[in-house]
C-alpha cells in the first residue's frame, strides 16, 4: 500500500517537507529544541529528508529514518538515511542525543511501540522535537484508524499522557491552527483530498518539546507498586 | 484538467469577452486569507478579463474558502 505523502501531487502541494508549516515550522523545532553543538540527532520519519538537511547544516551529526524507498531516495542526498521501522529501530539504547518526529506520530495506530522505541534509543535528558496533528475536542478513535494523519489525531493530553508513561515530559507546547487550515486548503484545491466535513473544526496542529527523563520501565515499575 | 500539472482546469467555453477578445486558457493566481491558489481559468486576450465559472465559484472555490475561514 503506497503511503499518502508518496502521492506526487501531495509532494507537488506540501512541498519536500510534507508537513503543514514546512520549512520554517522545522527550523523552529529545531531550534527550541536547543540541541548541544555537534549533537547525534534521529530524524525519525525522515520523508524527503527536507529537515535532515536543515539539522546538517546546522552542523549536527544527523541521521534519517524512514520506511520508505521512494522517499529515502531522496533524503540520502541530504545526509545519512537507514530504511527501518520506527517501531523497531536497529540502533543501541541511548544512540542518540535527540530526536526531531514531524507529522509521524499521527500514522501510528498506537503510539506505544513507536514511543517506546524512540526513548530507548533516546539517552537520558535527551530532547525529543515532535509536531503533528492533534484534535482538538474528541478523543483518539482506534476502530477508526485508516492510516491517514487525521484518523490518528490524538487529544493534547492523550498525546501528553503518551509521552509521561514512555519516560518523557512534555515541557513546551504550541498549536498551530491556521497552518493546518491553510495546507487542508492546498491540498483540497489540487484535488489531492476531498474537502473534509468539519475536519477544520475539530483538528489542529501542535509542537511539543519533551525531555526523556526516566527510564519506560522503571517507571511503569513503580506505577505498579 | 490541465494534462501536465493536474492542479487545474481548462473550461470549454464558446463565450467570448464583452470587449469583443477572445477567451483563452491562462494561468491565473486566486488569493483568500493570504493564500494563493493557482489554475487554469479562460481569459480575455485583450482586456485580461477572467472568466470564473460558477461551478468553480459555488465547488472547489467555496470550499477551500470555508475551510480557511473555520466555517
Amino acid at each position: 500500500m503506497s503511503l499518502p505523502y508518496e502521492n506526487p501531487k501531495w509532494r507537488e502541494v506540501m512541498g519536500e517537507a510534507l508537513h503543514p508549516g514546512g520549512e520554517a515550522l522545522s527550523r523552529r523545532l529545531i531550534r527550541l529544541c536547543d540541541f548541544p553543538p555537534g549533537a547525534r540527532i534521529l530524524d525519525a520519519g525522515c520523508g524527503m529528508g527536507a529537515t535532515l538537511g536543515l539539522l546538517v547544516e546546522e552542523g549536527f551529526d544527523a541521521l534519517g529514518l524512514d520506511r520508505s524507498d521512494d522517499l529515502l531516495a531522496e533524503a540520502e542526498r541530504r545526509g545519512q538515511v537507514v530504511k527501518a521501522d520506527l517501531c523497531q529501530m536497529p540502533f543501541e539504547d541511548g544512540s542518540f542525543d535527540g530526536a526531531i518526529c514531524e507529522c509521524v506520530l499521527s500514522q501510528q495506530k498506537e503510539l506505544s511501540p513507536a514511543l517506546s522505541e524512540l526513548a530507548r534509543v533516546l539517552k537520558e535528558g535527551g530532547i525529543l522535537g515532535v509536531t503533528d496533528i492533534f484534535a482538538l475536542n474528541r478523543s483518539y478513535d482506534r476502530q477508526g484508524w485508516d492510516g491517514s494523519c487525521a484518523s490518528g489525531a490524538r487529544s493534547v493530553l492523550e498525546m501528553n499522557e503518551a509521552f509521561r508513561i514512555h519516560g518523557f515530559e512534555a515541557f513546551f507546547f504550541e498549536a498551530y491552527p491556521r497552518l493546518l487550515r491553510e495546507c487542508t486548503a492546498q491540498l483540497v484545491w489540487a484535488g489531492v483530498i476531498e474537502a473534509p466535513l468539519n475536519m477544520c473544526c475539530n483538528l489542529s496542529y501542535g509542537l511539543w518539546l519533551c525531555q526523556k527523563v526516566g527510564d519506560e520501565i522503571t517507571i511503569k515499575n513503580v506505577n505498579e507498586r | 484538467m490541465n494534462k501536465k500539472t493536474g492542479l487545474g482546469f481548462h473550461g470549454e467555453t464558446s463565450w467570448r469577452c464583452s470587449c469583443g477578445g477572445e477567451l483563452a486558457p491562462h494561468k491565473v493566481a486566486a488569493f483568500y486569507l493570504g493564500n494563493r491558489f493557482e489554475i487554469e481559468l479562460p481569459a480575455c486576450s485583450q482586456c485580461g478579463f477572467i472568466l470564473v465559472p460558477e461551478s468553480l465559484a459555488v465547488g472547489k472555490m467555496l470550499e477551500v474558502e470555508k475551510i480557511l475561514e473555520d466555517k
